[in-house]
């Protein structure tokens, strides 16, 4: 199945919106819609029927909100209705929201750019963290003093 | 396919592998039949950046997600815990975090001691030898000592490093009085200092450091004659009589093949295991071989679980080390009269995930970026695993709508979380806020049931001395049929409040010694 098949111009721009509104803008670093990632998403996820399904049925719940369907279009709306209509897709939505919700999340900290800014290195953790951690015995000191409480059966 | 096989056995995950090993050192000719295929090294995520978007998508644990071919769907609409596994030579062991603590003797004889459920026909001590061979060749890092379970043999490896956030919250726990110890775990203490990386995302963190079964047993075990068919779905047991299989249809490539053996060997997960024997019905055992009592599928039991993670001050890097097997707390794990509930729950100290995983279980919006900034780094969290009892309601059956890849009716899972168990949980949310406010963190957030937490499957084909109510004796013989065995998490009685995997591994070669003894 293929997201072009699924979702037209106007779905993509929703999603682009959804985006921007769950991950927005930190500092210099634009939104995750407006920094392009719906692109990397479509590269990442979007060979996945779950996936793509999943933003299909949330899709599809958007244009039935009797709020959209009053203003005309999603975009019409506020950026409150927008967060409302959204938080109740996570209520009552539970399963495709929390696969959008991992999408656009594990695209954006994906992002080299995201990465850099939180400081998030690998290697770095692999290389540093591993010489500084040793076992300490001493830790067990006060735990060793309790009584064994296991019952023998 | 005539042949002089001893065992045919189906799944080669934690149980199969171990069962297979066992026999063909005594000697048996055993052929395992397995739905998956070989996953190699080079085949994980490692040293690449998407390792968290891997766990998100074809690694994620939840096979309705990652849709493998070798995956049957489960429905999951009349549950709140969602059935979480994996399907290849090594099964869930290539996927899991490798914390393996053992049973308590308490929790074999919970009729006994509280007048509920029942016991199991098997006691601590009837495993114990098994835990410690098991141990031995998944090569157990960990300490002795815990004044909270039986005494134990040294450890094959010591203890992996608490890290300064284990600390923290060990002293917490020194501060309270509580009981706490190291985990025991199935991760190489030795490859700690050298060679062991960590890329945020535990389920898939250093795989050559953690043992899994198609390393620890298959490899030996192969050696030792094993043979090992794979990409291969068994869909049916053929009986040789009302009371005696001879062998196993499977499916492979789209054709039906036919494998004849004196005995046949469950092994394929409280799920996969009555799916097969369901799968089977014939005219004389209408509702699944080894149904003659009517419970199999039922007493399903996961481990509900809550969590809750709180955040320490300051700008720390709390995230090397393995994820989920750092320190337990099991100071409320057995009943106790002044509660108003049964049984209790071991608490599991939970480390950082990397920035996707992070981010994921904050808030999304305009205070995301705040969020993520305080916690990312700095948080310690807990799981909350509680003892969930056997209750006939909580079910599996087929689910003749949704078929797997060759046709084969999927899984519906119907389950409902008991008022001891939501008793079990509050109680344990309380305690566990206590612990994280004397170590001086902030509550973060707290989920008081986890939805994607059905790692733990038991209890479906329950062992028992008496026929009407339960599947398989105490040696894992069906009740119905003299030569069919099952050997993973189906035969729990209870859940105990502990990861299940060293258990079931235990029963497997408990199962085994008894066959190869003539016990059985």
């Amino acid at each position: 199945m293929k997201y072009k098949e699924i979702f037209n111009d106007n779905d993509k721009r929703i999603i682009k919106e959804i985006m921007n509104i769950m991950v927005p803008e930190n500092e210099e670093i634009e939104a995750a819609g407006d920094k392009g990632l719906f692109n990397e998403m479509e590269k990442i996820f979007f060979d996945s029927e779950v996936h793509v399904n999943s933003f299909r049925r949330i899709l599809d719940a958007i244009h039935l909100n009797i709020d959209v369907r009053l203003s005309g279009s999603f975009f019409s709306l506020t950026k409150e209705n927008k967060i409302e209509i959204l938080k109740n897709l996570e209520k009552n939505m539970y399963d495709e929201f929390q696969i959008l919700k991992e999408s656009i999340f594990g695209t954006y900290y994906s992002d080299n750019e995201v990465l850099k800014k939180i400081g998030w290195d690998n290697d770095f953790i692999n290389k540093t963290e591993a010489k500084e951690n040793v076992w300490n015995p001493k830790i067990l000191e006060k735990v060793k003093k309790i009584e064994p409480f296991w019952k023998k059966i | 396919m005539k042949n002089n096989i001893d065992y045919i056995v189906i799944g080669a995950g934690a149980s199969g592998s171990a069962f297979a090993w066992k026999m063909s050192k005594s000697g048996a000719k055993v052929v395992c039949i397995e739905q998956g295929e070989y996953i190699k090294n080079n085949q994980y995520p490692l040293d690449k950046k998407d390792i968290e978007v891997s766990a998100l998508k074809d690694w994620n644990w939840n096979p309705n997600v990652r849709k493998n071919k070798f995956d049957y769907p489960i429905d999951n609409s009349n549950s709140p815990i969602h059935p979480l596994m994996y399907s290849s030579v090594g099964g869930s062991t290539l996927h899991y975090t490798a914390h393996t603590p053992r049973f308590h003797p308490s929790d074999f004889k919970v009729k006994t001691m509280d007048n509920i459920s029942s016991d199991w026909p098997i006691s601590y001590y009837d495993l114990e030898k098994f835990y410690d061979e098991n141990d031995e060749i998944m090569l157990c890092s960990g300490i002795s000592g815990d004044p909270a379970n039986p005494p134990r043999s040294k450890r094959p490896l010591g203890p992996i490093p608490l890290g300064k956030d284990g600390e923290i919250i060990a002293s917490a726990f020194d501060k309270l009085h509580w009981h706490w110890w190291p985990s025991d775990s199935y991760v190489n203490s030795d490859d700690f200092k050298n060679n062991w990386k960590f890329y945020g995302s535990h389920a898939l963190m250093d795989r050559s450091s953690i043992s899994s079964t198609d390393q620890n047993y298959l490899k030996q075990a192969i050696k030792l004659g094993t043979k090992i068919i794979t990409n291969s779905r068994v869909n049916k047991i053929i009986l040789e009589n009302n009371y005696k299989a001879r062998g196993v249809q499977y499916i492979k490539d789209g054709k039906e093949h036919l494998i004849e053996g004196k005995n046949i060997v469950l092994a394929s997960n409280a799920i996969g295991t009555p799916r097969i024997l369901l799968m089977s019905a014939t005219k004389n055992h209408e509702n699944g071989i080894g149904n003659s009592s009517g419970i199999l599928g039922k007493n399903l039991m996961f481990h509900p679980y809550s969590f809750i993670r709180g955040v320490l001050p300051g700008n720390n890097k709390f995230f090397y080390g393995p994820n989920a097997n750092i320190l337990m707390s099991q100071q409320f794990y057995e009943t106790d009269q002044n509660k108003d509930f049964y049984r209790g729950f071991t608490l599991q100290m939970v480390r950082n995930n990397g920035p996707a995983f992070t981010a994921i279980e904050l808030d999304w919006g305009d205070n995301h970026h705040n969020e993520f900034k305080r916690s990312f780094g700095n948080t310690v969290g807990f799981s909350i695993i509680a003892e969930d009892l056997p209750e006939e309601t909580n079910f599996i059956s087929l689910d003749n709508k949704n078929l797997d890849s060759d046709g084969l009716p999927g899984i519906s899972v119907n389950y409902n979380l008991s008022t001891n168990s939501r008793k079990i949980l509050d109680f344990a949310m309380r305690k566990t806020r206590e612990v994280l406010i004397q170590a001086g963190a902030e509550i973060l957030y707290e989920t008081p049931l986890m939805r994607y937490a059905g790692w733990h499957l038991m209890g479906t084909a329950r062992m028992g001395n008496d026929p009407k109510n339960s599947v398989t004796n105490k040696f894992g013989r069906l009740h119905d049929v003299e030569n069919i065995y099952i050997v993973d998490g189906s035969l729990f009685v209870t859940s105990a409040s502990v990861n299940p995997t060293p258990t079931i591994q235990a029963l497997a070669l408990y199962v085994a010694e008894n066959l190869i003894k003539g016990e059985i």
